[in-house]
């Protein structure tokens, strides 16, 4: 049997706040944390919502101002939550072996933004101008230009965390879009599970907010349009829903090997022991109708954890608020928990947040962490008018107290690449666990 | 008793060749696959040398048109390698998952070059608000797919239905490798009885620039076909190339089962990072060789092998003057004496660095070497360098009997990736 793997710090950045409590707060008051597009000028374009980070600063570790210039928006989130969540469980790097201590990051390539067009391109564009016989000049006399391939790079930011944390060990980068923190939190489950590594950074960042993803996903119709009331543009499971909201962020987790926990008194939040992970093999673009693919995953994940559906306490849903998502995802649910998914209660915290594609998996995961720390399920909000094929328990409006032991994460990419993590309730004795599940 | 992880099937694409016999084949002859790259491609760049592959039809791999339009080169070029591999196998491909290292979409700009001029205003600035309202019309409504770095796996899970695990590790030069790994890593672990596993890459315009822009490349010649010289005195950088190739990476007790071909096992696989690119060339020397020896160490360990154990090193030998210096020195260091016996040879001389892919075609060139027992050669290699003066098997191929090959690949991020790979028995 594999080591057993713990939580000893969360951090996080979204749109609802810069630390996790505020994140928590706004979560469980029903806050939206959706607005205007403030990034660049989006007045002319057919989407000008998303959630937004706001007021950020990067704070801490001392770091070289060079550094900071280097460093892509996501990638400031991303040191920021690492900084928190290595404060949250109180690690001391200078104690720490470097070799048995990795990074496993989902993330997504820097999104560039028009205005760093000529500083980015200016070069390649002017060749292309005079290709096409016209006579276009960038200025592409800045040094940036010439750094931006491997800033740009998915990889970076778990690179420039190495770096900074002196992280020898298991060092990778998931990028399967929507569900590439899961995989990363999954990679890193197994890391410290088959004794390559002791403590491991796990979790993503992300910040899409760019003109060529708004225009990008806008053209595909996925974006929510609900220009003028944008804390409501975002309701998964409800019947007038008309797409996602884009969002960006950044979540955090330490992972630690339970004994190496406990020798150094570690405040124990909760156990991760399950990661499944599939394919719809079916469609580019949509969800299955009946589930299946998503269905996989679940039980995957159910099995990886030794639980059976009836231990499962929340379901904290992928919920993306796109007609295909919500009720595809809601049929798999049936197919796996069967007459329980009605008693389960499922939410969805893209009803606030918005889609934090790259990050959404690892900051979900975070809410469910918090769900079984203070026994509050955060709500669905928006949810007004139901949708007849959504017929779940969504927890609509209003927060919930109820005493969860056991929360499944769904975390479903676009193109059909499924994550699921569970995480539970820490009882130190496995066998007392086993009563309580029996019992 | 951990489960042992076999190889079962082989697909490649590659310069050398569109599939994996006629790779091969130009492989051990020393035939370069580096050329000027077609027009569309190099039209007015002010580079367009690289390993390309030449008569790609991806109509002979994708049945349906329509998914051909939706997928972008990459994708073509995985689902070609993944045909391959599972007809070579002949698993079950819902039996499988897919784990693949990619590097980026390179996010297609210059499919949006005419938005962005749709876009200028008279002080060749772009203006947002001629964007929304101008710009966006001119974006193909397909383009957005190229946004998103799981399209491959979408595509190529759908064409055969892969319903497994489906993962992709990214990095700039090392996440073919890596995929390798994590994947025999999920097969040893009893998650799934066989996944396909490999890397993908591809050139366009935007990368080839980019990497020219930051002096990383060879500089242009009238003969493409002998510039990339990995380990000699004139080597002068790196040659971009493109490719992909998939491994069918195998249970033992499963492949058995089924009375599957085994062409080899895999029992090493280490994957650091130590530093980043952009540093002095000074501190970038030092770095280089650490992390490269501390990769090569972490895969002998994990296969239980002493040095002496290994036949021929597949080298990263990327042509860069100082990343050839500090493979030399790791192997030097790890393998003592014994480096000036063991054959290290470079088959970037003849594909390029396929970034990416890089790390998987040259796992299958190991396999290869050690089903048919030849050592590829390094070409153009014609002026020793006294600072790598090991035995690099210059220009000509060489038969050797081979049980054990160690694979690198090292990326410009500061990434390093060993992997091992053993004669079945």
């Amino acid at each position: 049997m594999g080591k057993r793997v713990v939580v000893t710090g969360l951090g996080t950045v979204t749109p609802l706040g810069l630390n996790v409590k505020s994140t928590w707060e706004g979560l469980t008051e029903g806050r939206s944390g959706v607005n205007r597009i403030t990034l660049f000028d989006a007045s002319t374009f057919p989407v000008r919502i998303a959630g937004e980070v706001k007021n950020f600063h990067l704070n801490g570790f001392g770091y070289d101002p060079h550094l900071v210039d280097f460093m892509s928006r996501a990638t400031k989130f991303c040191f920021e939550a690492t900084r928190m969540a290595i404060e949250d469980a109180k690690l001391n790097l200078k104690t720490i072996n470097p070799t048995r201590f990795g990074i496993s990051l989902g993330t997504n390539e820097e999104h560039v933004h028009l205005d760093q067009i000529d500083e980015v391109y200016g070069e390649f564009l002017t060749y292309q101008a005079l290709a096409s016989g016209s006579n276009y000049y960038f200025d592409s006399s800045k040094p940036l230009g010439k750094i931006w391939p491997i800033r740009r790079t998915a990889s970076i930011t778990t690179f420039l965390l190495s770096l900074i944390l002196n992280a020898r060990g298991p060092t990778n980068t998931s990028v399967t879009a929507c569900a590439s923190s899961g995989h990363a939190i999954g990679r890193a489950l197994r890391s410290i599970e088959s004794g390559e590594a002791d403590i491991m950074i796990a979790g993503g960042c992300e910040s899409m907010i760019s003109e060529f993803a708004i225009a990008g996903f806008g053209l595909l119709g996925a974006l929510s349009k609900n220009n003028d009331e944008p804390h409501k543009a975002s309701r998964p499971f409800d019947g007038k829903r008309d797409g996602f909201v884009l969002g960006e962020g950044s979540g955090i987790l330490v992972l630690e090997e339970l004994s190496h926990a406990q020798a150094r008194k570690a405040n124990i939040l909760a156990e991760l022991t399950g990661y499944g992970s599939s394919s719809n093999a079916y469609r580019i673009t949509d969800s299955t109708p009946d589930g299946s693919g998503a269905d996989i995953c679940m039980m995957a994940a159910l099995k990886d954890a030794h639980l059976s559906p009836d231990d499962i306490d929340y379901i904290n849903a992928h919920g993306t608020s796109t007609l295909s998502n919500d009720r595809s995802e809601t049929r798999a649910v049936k197919k796996v928990f069967g007459r329980r998914a009605y008693e389960i209660p499922i939410s969805s915290n893209k009803s606030m947040l918005g889609h934090l594609i790259a990050s959404s998996s690892a900051v979900e995961l975070i809410i469910s962490i918090l769900t079984i720390q203070y026994n509050i399920i955060p709500p669905t909000v928006n949810l007004t008018h139901p949708d007849p094929e959504c017929d779940l328990d969504y927890v609509p409006n209003i927060s919930r107290g109820k005493e969860v032991h056991a929360v499944l994460s769904n975390s479903f990419a676009f193109g059909g690449q499924n994550v699921s993590l569970i995480v539970e309730k820490f009882i130190e004795d496995r066998n007392n666990k086993k009563r309580w599940i029996e019992g | 008793m951990d489960r042992r992880v076999v190889v079962t099937g082989l697909g490649l694409i590659s310069p050398l060749g569109n599939n994996l016999k006629e790779s091969w084949q130009s492989l051990i002859q020393g035939k370069s696959g580096i050329r000027r790259v077609r027009s569309s491609i190099s039209k007015n760049l002010p580079y367009s040398i690289a390993g390309e592959i030449k008569d790609f039809d991806p109509a002979q791999f994708i049945p349906k048109r329509k998914s051909i339009k939706l997928m972008n080169r990459g994708s073509q070029l995985v689902a070609a390698a993944a045909n391959m591999a599972l007809a070579d196998s002949g698993i079950n491909p819902s039996e499988t998952g897919l784990v693949l290292g990619i590097g980026g979409t390179q996010y297609a700009i210059e499919d949006a070059v005419t938005a962005i001029y749709a876009s200028l205003s008279e002080d060749m600035t772009v203006d947002h608000q001629r964007f929304g309202r101008e710009g966006l019309q001119s974006l193909n409504p397909i383009w957005p797919f190229t946004l998103l770095p799981n399209m491959a796996l979408c595509h190529v899970s759908i064409l055969y239905n892969i319903q497994g695990p489906n993962v992709i590790f990214s990095s700039i030069a090392s996440a073919g490798a890596q995929a390798i790994g994590e994947a025999m890593k999920k097969v040893r672990e009893g998650e799934i009885p066989a996944l396909l596993a490999g890397g993908c890459d591809t050139i366009n315009p935007i990368c080839l620039t980019s990497f020219f822009l930051k002096d990383l490349l060879s500089p242009s010649s009238d003969h493409p076909e002998a510039i990339c010289r990995p380990f000699d005195l004139k080597r002068d950088g790196m040659v971009l190339g493109e490719g992909a190739a998939l491994l069918v990476v195998e249970d033992l007790s499963h492949a058995q089962k089924r009375g599957a071909k085994i062409y080899a096992e895999i029992t090493g696989y280490t994957s650091c990072v130590y530093g980043l690119g952009e540093m002095p060339a000074g501190e970038s020397l030092a770095r280089d060789t650490n992390g490269a020896e501390i990769s090569i160490r972490g895969a002998l360990e994990q296969a239980g092998i002493a040095p002496e154990g290994v036949d021929y090193i597949n080298a990263d030998g990327r042509s860069c003057e100082i990343s050839d210096w500090a493979e030399t020195e790791a192997i030097k260091r790890v393998f003592g004496d014994y480096a000036y016996k063991v054959p290290i040879s470079s088959n970037k001389s003849m594909t390029g660095h396929l970034l990416c892919a890089s790390g998987a075609v040259e796992a299958i060139f190991s396999i290869m070497s050690i089903m048919e027992n030849i050592i590829p050669p390094t070409i153009n290699y014609h002026h020793p360098d006294p600072r790598c003066d090991l035995d690099y098997v210059p220009n000509e191929a060489r038969e050797k009997k081979i049980d054990i090959v160690l694979s690198n690949t090292f990326g410009p991020e500061g990434d390093y990736t060993s992997l091992i790979m053993k004669r079945f028995s």
